[in-house]
């Protein structure tokens, strides 16, 4: 503990211990003093003195017990102060001191918090999300797998797919675990014994040639071919169902072409519609995709002779069989070699299947396995080779039971002592391993996290640990899961604008922008930057397709550059909100919407996610409809700031929202809009009045500091934990935020004195 | 076409071997139906539609069996005899209730539950178990598969869901407890691959059956595994250990029956994966449905053609703008003519499943359309307004089970007439009566779903 905080924990101690433990009448003196004179400055004109705004009153009678009973209304409270819902936009605003004041006191007084043993909160057992997956087997086998594909999405709870108590393990997940594990087994050891490779191509999984009925027809000179995947080096048959028409004096050939090279070719002489089938074989030194090529070689057409038959010679393919005839085990025993200690291919005893796990149990498992634990292991092999499979089936049956065992699907937080909410313990250091790793990598601990667990010297190399596995490329995985789901990108692949208003976009185009947002982030994080720089920058990171987007002149590549702004242009782009991506994610498909952008400004940026709209409310019309009263958007907006139950959030909502209307619903600058010019312009709540997005951005760093680091570490916590955050996080995180504001506000810093929080280093029995 | 066939299973799609484990009691013939060993079972799904529809293109004018089929249920006009309209039907727990916004999540999660989604982002997820799955944890053990969840969305959004509900509600409509959403599967080449077990990598029958008895030890080895972290566990960590331990013991079920039934394999080609257009990927979908139930791999089946508060656009019927944006149409005509193109989109894809199950036939020739009730509809009738009473829905197939199709049935007795057009009470009859009246239908036993206060047996 530095002095400061030592300091800070002793001065804050004396402050409150009268509070702690208090009595009923000690409360009362709290609330009398300290609380209700801001609750009559504030609230009372609609919560208090008889009205019941919402049908929230605040008014107790003075003794009365009354105020303690009701905790849902005052978590509402809490809520709604914690959040800046409340007061309203358009009233006075309570200061951040008076704000504390009422937090602190709901907290303490009504809910009972005790400053004495913060509470760090109860997580629950978390199951490994489908990347999280995906990245684990990557890092343990070195087998990549389409997780994406093959697994049914995660739910998401609090904005993240991180989070313990939504990712279910319904059956059908647990039949893909089994299937999977049968699959990434295959990939890294290679095939069973009584494995067989068999894969039947039909003309949907052709390309070329034209559809008719079972087949696929080249009419002329060309090709059809399909996309092969070799799973292991062997030698494989291509066996091709195929039938040709007759015409002129030679029948159709049919050339065979392998990875861009000619190999083979045959004569066709089945005549359509009757098959005939075709075999080929060919040696694969690797596993590998090959583009396998049927080529028509020999058009003929005739439109003259006599016998319409006779005239045109088509070639015809229905299907083609892969199948393996021999794996090349020589090959795979190296790699086998490679993950199982150097034992391989001489047979497996329990003495070798006892070293290998020795070694891969505790990295499937991420902790050290006990003595009795790896006895069942043993056994279950012993059991597994009395039922006449070689060693080697049987060292697969055994972990294929550990990549389905819950152990390695759910993240145990390994607790020494009783499942009690009052005890908090330190984590583990191999659960604190986890946590880091499944943070910044989306993965399972390395070895060298491993090793300081081991020797219980992670905690005390915590900033070293997080400089490195940022600078790691598997910290890639943080950038985009993160990003991705913070700043709502993910999103992009729902947004189909329309193509009438908006020709520009295109799938590429949608990949560049989601790769723009990520590569700021991906450099403010790994160079320490302000994360004000999210917000503001002088410069921006575009490939040419962006380049040419944003109109801007120079030569780029694919990969994205970082380019500064001279002095004069500086204004316009630089920092998410000014982002291609998030205008679209953020608008509708045939226009803006200043109402999802300003949303998403309190949502993601400052922290002040507005009420939920009154049920069933409806959205506004479209601005290029012509509709009865022929108003535009921005007028029939107007109708929020007349309703006096819309104004109170759609005032803050719709004014920055308005800010960013010179950027059209995929992001390109504009000053028209159906001939008419845009308007930037809005006024806040506060009577504060911006034009154009620059002053947003200057309003969120100059007047916000607090409110967007309050946010983005409440984001990286939930995110880190897998949990939503509750009012006994509030503390946590505002320790964060001063820590993080002493050291200059670097991402970096911020994310490890998110790392070095209460809610993440510790965890409370339960 | 079918065929049987022997072997070619991988992992769990196991079938014929010789091993020999204790036999599960439902799995004697005798029981095999409720009607007896050789009669063609029931089978029962649900299709969902988001966001509302308009319902003046949708509600016919008539009752009973001479009604006019509007233009949004025109598409259907040749299974016009083998469908009922069913209107007055409401799900008032969908309504807020004092939860406030959030009506698209609450529809979706209300549908096949009738409870009141809690309201969370997160922490205790809480509505109810639905009724396929009260079907299918009764009968789910004389196919295969105890039910098929399906949909076509391949991901959940990100930041928030719907007005502070987790998206658990909004993309599931299918819960085995009150708190696990069974998760639907989007890729159809997936489906038919659980359906129907994989073609490549794959061993002999006896490979096969070597494998499911590994399987089974393997299990059985996990199942040590979760009683042991459960003996440490807290409160919320035993309730996913339990989730765990329900999907192994059911994969244990399914391997038993696995080995004792063969399995029918359609010929059917394999499909690709997510095709480019919507229209095919329903139509995949419905085929991997009709599949299921033709080949009886299970007899329970829920498919959410797209989550409610979904923003689809419709560029297939000439539709730039968002299912849901639009569907906030107040009252503008060009909006609602757009919506009624949609809801009318989506009616021929299910007219098209619907032909395709009246063109399969079953052992005795009757088609398979008779031997299925299909329940299709929505949990927001009017989506301007969020309403949740007066559900458009439609129930079709079933005649050889004795349903009454071909007619348009008001179960509020025309009280909504009389009623505010916009009124969110419910006056007509709650969902889960005729969820009750369905699952007595299947032969299952249930006295009370979400907020049901009885059984229809008019159907």
């Amino acid at each position: 503990m530095t002095i400061f905080l030592k300091l800070a924990f002793i001065f804050l101690f004396l402050c409150f211990t009268q509070l702690y433990g208090s009595t009923y009448l000690q409360k009362e003196m709290n609330y009398e003093r300290d609380v209700l004179p801001l609750l009559e400055k504030y609230c009372y004109q609609c919560h208090g003195d008889g009205t019941k705004k919402g049908e929230v009153s605040l008014d107790f009678e003075i003794g009365s017990k009354d105020i303690f009973k009701d905790d849902t209304l005052w978590k509402k409270v809490w809520e709604n102060v914690y959040r800046h819902n409340m007061p309203p936009a358009n009233k006075n605003q309570c200061k951040d001191r008076e704000i504390d004041v009422i937090l602190n006191w709901i907290e303490e007084d009504i809910f009972g918090f005790d400053l004495l043993k913060e509470d760090p909160g109860r997580l629950t057992i978390r199951r490994l999300n489908r990347s999280e997956y995906k990245n684990t087997i990557r890092d343990l086998f070195g087998v990549e797998i389409e997780a994406r594909e093959f697994f049914p999405p995660d739910d998401t709870g609090y904005g993240f797919d991180t989070i313990g108590e939504v990712l279910t393990l319904s059956p059908i997940l647990m039949e893909k675990y089994m299937e999977m594990a049968e699959i990434v087994l295959s990939k890294a050891f290679g095939p069973k014994e009584d494995s067989i490779y068999q894969k039947s191509f039909f003309i949907s999984e052709m390309e070329g040639g034209i559809k008719i009925d079972d087949f696929r027809v080249l009419p002329t000179t060309g090709k059809i071919f399909s996309k092969v995947s070799i799973p292991y080096p062997g030698k494989y048959s291509f066996t091709i169902e195929a039938s040709a028409s007759r015409a002129g004096n030679e029948l159709a050939k049919l050339g065979i072409r392998l990875g861009g090279k000619f190999v083979d070719f045959t004569q066709i002489d089945a005549e359509y519609p009757s098959t005939k089938k075709y075999t080929f074989e060919f040696d694969f030194k690797e596993a590998k995709e090959v583009s396998f090529g049927m080529h028509f070689l020999n058009d003929y057409y005739d439109p003259k002779n006599s016998k319409r038959k006779l005239r045109d010679r088509n070639l015809y393919i229905r299907k083609l069989d892969v199948s393996a005839l021999d794996f090349d085990y020589k090959n795979l025993n190296k790699k086998r070699k490679l993950l199982l200690n150097g034992i391989a291919d001489e047979g497996f005893t329990e003495k070798t299947v006892g070293r290998i796990l020795d070694n891969l149990l505790p990295k499937i498992f991420r902790r050290p396995i006990s003595p009795s634990e790896m006895n069942r292991y043993i056994k279950l092999f012993r059991k597994t080779t009395a039922s006449n499979v070689s060693s080697f089936y049987a060292l697969q049956v055994v972990l294929k039971a550990a990549l389905v065992s819950p152990r390695f699907l759910f993240r145990e937080e390994y607790q020494p002592g009783k499942n009690n909410p009052q005890i908090i313990y330190k984590l583990d250091d191999y659960a604190l391993a986890s946590r880091l790793s499944y943070f910044l990598w989306s993965s399972t601990p390395d070895e060298r996290l491993m090793q300081l667990a081991k020797e219980k010297r992670l905690s005390s190399n915590l900033n070293e640990e997080v400089v490195r596995m940022i600078q790691n490329k598997k910290s890639d995985a943080f950038i985009e899961n993160f990003s991705g789901q913070w700043l709502q990108i993910r999103d992009l692949d729902l947004v189909i604008p329309d193509q009438k208003r908006f020709p520009l976009f295109t799938s590429k185009l949608r990949e560049s922008m989601r790769k723009e947002t990520e590569s700021l982030f991906a450099y403010i994080l790994r160079e320490n930057r302000s994360v004000f720089e999210f917000i503001q920058s002088n410069y921006v990171f575009v490939n040419q397709s962006m380049a040419d987007f944003y109109n801007l002149d120079g030569q780029f590549g694919n990969q994205f550059e970082k380019v500064v702004f001279s002095k004069e242009d500086s204004t316009q782009r630089g920092g998410f909100l000014t982002q291609a991506s998030i205008l679209t994610v953020t608008s509708n498909a045939t226009r803006t919407s200043p109402v999802k952008r300003g949303r998403w400004i309190l949502d993601n940026i400052l922290g002040a996610p507005p009420k939920d709209p009154p049920p069933g409310i409806a959205e506004l019309e479209d601005s290029l409809e012509q509709n009865s009263d022929n108003l535009s958007i921005r007028e029939q907006m107007a109708i929020h700031s007349r309703s006096l139950s819309c104004s109170s959030c759609h005032a803050n909502m719709d004014a920055m929202g308005y800010t960013m209307e010179k950027f059209d619903a995929i992001g390109t600058l504009r000053n028209f809009e159906n001939g008419k010019q845009i308007d930037s312009r809005g006024q806040l709540g506060s009577g504060e009045k911006l034009n154009g997005v620059q002053d947003l951005k200057t309003f969120i760093i100059k007047d916000k500091t607090d409110a967007f680091l309050n946010c983005l570490a409440e984001k990286l916590l939930t995110y880190a934990v897998g949990r939503g955050m509750e009012y006994y996080d509030r503390r946590a995180i505002k320790e964060i935020v001063s820590r993080t504001k002493k050291e200059g506000n670097g991402f970096r810093d911020l994310i490890i004195n998110v790392i070095k929080s209460k809610p993440f280093l510790l965890r409370k029995g339960g | 076409m079918i065929v049987n066939a022997l072997g070619r299973r991988a992992f769990l799609r196991g079938l014929g071997s010789s091993i020999s484990l204790p036999s599960l009691c439902f799995l004697e013939p005798s029981k095999m139906s409720a009607r007896g060993r050789d009669s063609i079972p029931l089978r029962m799904g649900f299709a969902y539609i988001p966001n509302g529809v308009i319902m003046e293109n949708w509600k016919p004018k008539e009752l009973g069996k001479s009604f006019s089929l509007p233009s949004t249920l025109q598409p259907l006009k040749n299974r016009k005899q083998d469908i009922q309209v069913l209107s007055g039907l409401d799900h008032i727990k969908a309504n807020a209730n004092g939860d406030g916004g959030g009506d698209h999540a609450r529809a979706n999660a209300t549908f096949l539950t009738g409870c009141q989604a809690r309201k969370t982002a997160g922490s205790n997820i809480k509505v109810g178990k639905s009724v396929d799955q009260i079907a299918a944890s009764q009968i789910g053990g004389y196919t295969k598969l105890p039910s098929l969840e399906l949909s076509t969305d391949q991901s959940r959004r990100s930041g928030k869901c719907d007005s502070g509900y987790s998206c658990a509600y909004q993309f599931n409509l299918s819960w085995k407890t009150e708190s696990m959403p069974m998760a639907p599967e989007s890729n159809p080449r997936l489906v038919f691959e659980r359906l129907f077990g994989k073609t490549e990598l794959k061993g002999d029958t006896k490979a096969t059956a070597k494998r499911l008895q590994h399987d089974q030890s393997i299990l059985d080895f996990v199942l040590d595994d979760a009683n042991k972290l459960m003996r440490r566990a807290g409160k919320d960590d035993r309730e996913k250990l339990d989730e765990y331990l329900g999907a192994v013991r059911e994969l244990e079920k399914r391997i038993e029956h696995n080995e004792h039934n063969q399995q029918k394999i359609p010929e059917y080609q394999l499909p690709e994966g997510i095709p480019h257009t919507y229209k095919e990927h329903l139509k995949l979908m419905f085929d991997m449905m009709a599949l299921a139930y033709q080949t009886d791999t299970t007899r329970v089946s829920t498919f959410l053609l797209a989550h409610d508060g979904s923003n689809r656009s419709f560029n297939e019927v000439g539709v730039a703008e968002g299912h849901h944006s639009l569907s906030h149409h107040r009252d503008s005509n060009s909006k609602k003519e757009k919506l009624a193109r949609i809801d009318r989109f989506y009616v021929e894809q299910f007219s098209y499943f619907l032909e395709k199950l009246s063109n399969i036939k079953e052992h005795d020739g009757s088609p398979l359309l008779d031997h299925c009730m299909i329940l299709y509809g929505g949990g927001i009738s009017d989506g301007n307004r969020h309403r949740h009473v007066d559900l458009p829905v439609l129930l079709a197939g079933g005649k050889a089970h004795g349903l009454q199709t071909g007619r348009h049935h008001d179960f509020s007795s025309g009280r909504y007439k009389s009623e505010s057009k916009f009124s969110k009470d419910g006056v007509g009859t709650p969902m889960t009566n005729l969820h009750l009246g369905l699952l007595q239908k299947m032969g299952v036993d249930a006295d009370q779903i979400g907020d049901s206060t009885s059984k229809i047996v008019n159907l």
